[in-house]
């Protein structure tokens, strides 16, 4: 019987390998023998592995479950899905229970948190092809002192997008559009006008933005800003921070910068899609939106623009992370080797949308040759992870509890951020 | 006089009846819409109660999405119905105990009770589910209806509506011969119909609609109820699909409000205690 | 307080009352004892421990957690939001509900059955789902700025879901908005056992409507009330679900939002991982709601 598994096993790898080979990426192809050393040694017939994720698309739902289908096949083992409709309260408690599943998502973001709780289990680094990604993913995804959690599954960053319909209605070209931040201010109002004048019934604005921290992250950390010091502490008042912030503000006076929410829609998306916004930055998770649900709008997708003469975005990422409670270790190991591994990730970033972590996969599954979806990839090389040990999420909300009070013109950034820096240190040092 | 000052008020009185009726209609005729029309339609603003562009797209993608979806459905009513029979049992029991009858401890019992109510539930939430996972249920619809197989704002109630009870009705079971437990069941429970078929509803919506302990308690989605089983199609990232989100409610309200109108007709015509009837 | 003669006989059926009095409470004491006090015991523990419930490690802090209230900003604000929140919408819920009862119990008013139907059917629906269609009913470009912008009551729409001046009070006109008609339909119920001959001998000696309300419905409804209010403080004080939706957990904006049980809930479920002070927090509310019933039920009694 396991003879037969391995001899099935066997056939995927050179059939993989081959394909691999064929689609020119032979550093890949070598490594998967890698796979195929370890897999041989562990018996998988007939366990169960319970996997936890959130809800995502279609999409990712039904690729998720193609590789779920071909993992049990390969594997003869039985895979079972937790799907988390509230992923922080109900992992917290599976966690603290005891009952939480053998692999489950992990958010870039939440990493530092899961792994100072002990929760993960470290990961053999030749086992997972490290080299094959990107490596700003996978420092995310260990700790301090190197040790490897999790191995990241896709990523996303932002862009810029342009919705060439209120560009042509306005009577404004899109090579106008400036390259910094800086220019955006002398910019902006006049592109205002051309659109008031072009949609003089409608609330039609030239630029959006979202107010939150996982937005403004890479703006504030330019030059000496330091959003988060190294003892975790909340450094929001510090004035590199806040000579950062200047800009928002001053985009927020030419009248032309507005949140979703000011304009009565849930996020960028949909404010976008319903050709309310000219120009947002979002992640490349709106392009699948913008196909499927706005396919009227025409659009086209630049790189953020720069600004202190840097260039800079944000990077998010969820990796599969092992439970370190778990007793399929080795089977957890499989299946993450099966959803990263250059021919899993290609079926998953071509299903779904996503960018690969994974740089040959990147040039196997065609992404390149997508000028929009290339700019998202290309912004890797500057982006920031949405990662800052493990007091973001205190910092990240009372920032963005104090945001709009400041962007709303009611309080300076001064005091806005003291307050916001006070509460969020107030509850940093009393938790230590 | 009086007869002319009359319409005035009826006027006033109709008006405002109607007024309210109309703000809380609104929001319902609202959802009722938003089910029908594209998402596009619905985040643009279109604040019309009738769909420009009708579809059942929004039905069809939820019905479509699972082949779960009848399995959700019917453990909802299965929990529900379970659940809501034992606690129309035991909280009117209870509630009777502590109105009608003396006993060393009563008021103790009592405000212990009141006191427990006034404890958030957000930190118990841990706890309960150390407990149940000890008790091994997690996973099971033990696990919903157990801990909610009393409710101590029902029991709070009843309490208080037995408090304005007639005392003779006892006493007349009693001279016939009743015994106690005899005039519970057979006089006293038919007697408070009213109340009783109205914390039925009360707490049939409550199992109905929870979320936070299917959300934490169950995993295998053969064992999802309603509530948990829509959450699922709700993505992470990209904001609310209001045109699932609003199907999916219009679902769950409808067997509701068909449950509310049978009801209904037992809810306010209980028997009359002044022997009117 | 019958004849005292036959006393071995009122004793006996004050036993079998006992036993019936104690079976009846039986399963409800049980499953309180469960769920809820060893439940709570464990909070009462864990709030003068500083916790870490993965790795399970206590360490015993005294009233550490207690004290970090006093000086915690965060705390005294949620606080005020709550009792603010508590202070409008206890009276005002309670009032509508009765005024309204009083209507609909009028055998006199047509189309009755329809209006209790219509009036009843925010109760029938999750609050978060109400939550989500309040939200879009509220927003900049939503049906409520359009009908005060139409009316002439504002030159500029508001965005109540924005600013911290209105954000509150959005989620307490919902939050009466939605449980108006429960407290209505408990006051119906008991309405329906109203002795008729009241009402009548009182319109013999020439009362109005206003009177028969407030000599004859309010007086009997008192117990009934007292459970209104007693419900009504207890689901304020802890209100978590619409403001949790409404600011996405954060509390926001500027804390305008900000509950005590959301603040338990960030602290329970946060990466700050305290589960101690969210206890010791817990704790304090459940105390705070119990004197301010005690003082509500000791005025609703006074009155009468």
């Amino acid at each position: 019987m396991s003879k037969l598994f391995t001899k099935k096993l066997g056939l995927t790898v050179i059939s993989s390998a081959t394909a691999l080979t064929l689609m020119a990426c032979g550093g890949a192809g070598e490594e998967t023998d890698t796979d195929n050393a370890d897999t041989s040694a562990v018996e998988t017939e007939g366990k169960t592995l319970t996997l936890g994720v959130w809800g995502g698309n279609d999409a990712e739902e039904s690729s998720l479950d193609s590789l779920i289908s071909q993992f049990e096949e390969e594997t003869g083992a039985a895979i079972e899905k937790k799907v988390y409709t509230d992923y922080n309260t109900q992992i917290q408690t599976d966690l603290i229970g005891g009952t939480a599943p053998d692999v489950f998502y992990v958010d870039v973001s939440m990493f530092d948190f899961f792994e100072e709780q002990g929760t993960l289990m470290e990961l053999e680094p030749e086992s997972f092809e490290v080299d094959a990604f990107y490596d700003t993913l996978i420092e995310a995804f260990s700790n301090d002192e190197g040790g490897l959690y999790a191995i990241p599954k896709d990523m996303s960053t932002l862009s810029l997008y342009l919705n060439e319909d209120i560009f042509e209605a306005a009577g404004v070209s899109i090579d106008e559009v400036p390259g910094s931040l800086e220019e955006y201010v002398d910019w902006l109002p006049g592109f205002q006008e051309k659109i008031d004048e072009a949609y003089p019934d409608d609330d039609v604005f030239a630029m959006s933005y979202t107010p939150e921290l996982s937005r403004t992250y890479h703006l504030m950390e330019r030059g000496d800003g330091d959003v988060i010091t190294e003892d975790g502490l909340a450094n929001l008042n510090d004035p590199a921070v806040i000579e950062n912030l200047q800009i928002l503000t001053d985009l927020k006076d030419t009248g032309a910068y507005v949140t979703p929410q000011d304009i009565g829609t849930g996020w960028n998306g949909e404010a976008f899609g319903i050709g309310k916004i000219a120009i947002m930055d979002e992640g490349n998770w709106v392009y699948q939106t913008l196909n499927n649900e706005f396919s009227d709008v025409n659009f086209t997708v630049k790189e953020m623009p720069t600004y202190k003469d840097e260039q800079g975005s944000m990077m998010f990422s969820v990796g599969w992370g092992k439970y370190a409670g778990t007793e399929e270790s080795e089977l957890a190991d499989l299946w993450i080797q099966h959803a990263t591994g250059a021919e899993g990730m290609q079926e998953w970033v071509e299903g779904t949308g996503t960018l690969p972590s994974r740089q040959d996969v990147a040039e196997a599954a065609d992404i390149t040759s997508n000028p929009d979806l290339n700019i998202h990839l290309e912004a890797w090389e500057f982006a920031s992870p949405w990662q800052d040990g493990v007091t973001l999420t205190t910092v990240s909300n009372a920032f963005n509890n104090y945001l709009p009070t400041v962007m709303n013109g009611e309080e300076s950034w001064e005091a806005a951020m003291e307050e916001a820096n006070s509460q969020a240190n107030s509850d940093i040092e009393a938790a230590n | 006089m009086k007869k002319n000052k009359l319409p005035i008020i009826h006027i006033i009185m109709y008006t405002v009846l109607i007024i309210y009726a109309f703000f809380t209609l609104y929001p319902f005729l609202w959802a009722v819409a938003a089910s029908f029309k594209p998402f596009r339609e619905i985040v643009g603003g279109d604040l019309s109660l009738l769909p420009n562009e009708f579809t059942t797209a929004n039905y069809e993608y939820i019905f479509g999405r699972s082949s779960l979806f009848s399995r959700w459905f019917l453990n909802s009513v299965i929990v529900s119905v379970v659940g809501t029979t034992i606690n129309i049992f035991l909280n009117t029991m209870a509630g009777y105990a502590l109105a009608r009858l003396n006993f060393p401890g009563k008021y103790r019992i009592y405000y212990g009770f009141l006191a427990l109510i006034m404890v958030p539930a957000q930190v118990l939430l841990i706890p309960n589910y150390l407990i149940l996972r000890n008790l091994g249920m997690l996973d099971s619809f033990t696990a919903l209806i157990l801990p909610a197989a009393i409710n101590l704002g029902n029991i709070f109630m009843m309490r208080q509506f037995f408090m304005n009870f007639p005392v003779d009705v006892e006493e007349a079971a009693a001279i016939d011969g009743l015994g106690r437990f005899q005039t519970f069941f057979r006089i006293v429970m038919p007697l408070a119909k009213p109340s009783i078929s109205t914390q039925a509803i009360f707490v049939f919506m409550g199992f109905w609609n929870e979320f936070m302990k299917p959300m934490l308690y169950l995993s295998s989605p053969q064992k999802f109820t309603l509530t948990l089983g829509l959450q699922t199609f709700q993505g992470q990232d990209g904001g609310v699909r209001w045109d699932y989100t609003m199907a999916a409610s219009v679902i769950t309200i409808i067997p509701i409000v068909i449950l509310y109108i049978i009801f209904n007709k037992y809810f306010l015509q209980g028997v009359r205690m002044d022997g009117e009837k | 307080m019958k004849a005292n003669s036959k006393k071995s006989r009122v004793s006996k059926s004050r036993l079998v009352e006992w036993f019936q009095a104690y079976t009846f409470l039986a399963p409800a004491l049980l499953i309180s004892l469960v769920f809820f006090v060893v439940s709570i015991l464990f909070s009462l523990y864990l709030s003068f421990n500083n916790v870490n419930l993965y790795a399970s490690t206590y360490s015993f802090t005294g009233i550490e957690n207690y004290a970090r209230m006093f000086t915690d900003g965060r705390a005294a604000i949620a606080l005020k939001n709550t009792a603010t929140f508590s202070a409008v919408v206890v009276p005002a819920q309670t009032i509508a509900a009765l005024m309204v009862a009083f209507v609909l119990a009028s055998d006199k008013l047509k189309g009755r059955k329809m209006f209790r139907l219509i009036y009843f059917l925010p109760t029938l629906t999750s609050s978060s789902a109400l939550t989500l269609i309040f939200m879009f009913i509220f927003n900049v470009y939503g049906p409520v700025n359009e009908l005060l912008l139409n009316v002439g009551l504002l030159s500029e729409p508001i965005n109540f879901l924005q600013n911290p001046e209105y954000s509150l009070k959005v989620i307490m006109v919902m939050n009466v908005w939605s449980t108006v008609p429960m407290f209505m339909t408990i006051y119906l119920a008991s309405l329906v056992d109203l002795p008729k001959s009241l009402y009548e001998a009182a319109e013999i000696d020439g009362a109005s409507s206003w009177e028969k309300l407030l000599y004859i419905t309010v007086p009997y409804l008192r117990p009934i009330t007292t459970y209104v209010v007693l419900m009504g403080i207890i689901g304020t004080f802890q209100m978590f679900d619409q403001a949790y939706i409404f600011s996405n957990g954060s509390g926001g904006p500027a804390n305008s939002t900000l509950t005590v049980a959301l603040m338990i809930y960030q602290y329970a479920f946060g990466q700050m991982n305290s589960m101690g002070y969210a206890s010791a927090l817990a704790i304090m509310l459940a105390l705070i709601i119990f004197v301010v019933s005690l003082v509500a039920e000791k005025v609703n009694n006074r009155n009468s």
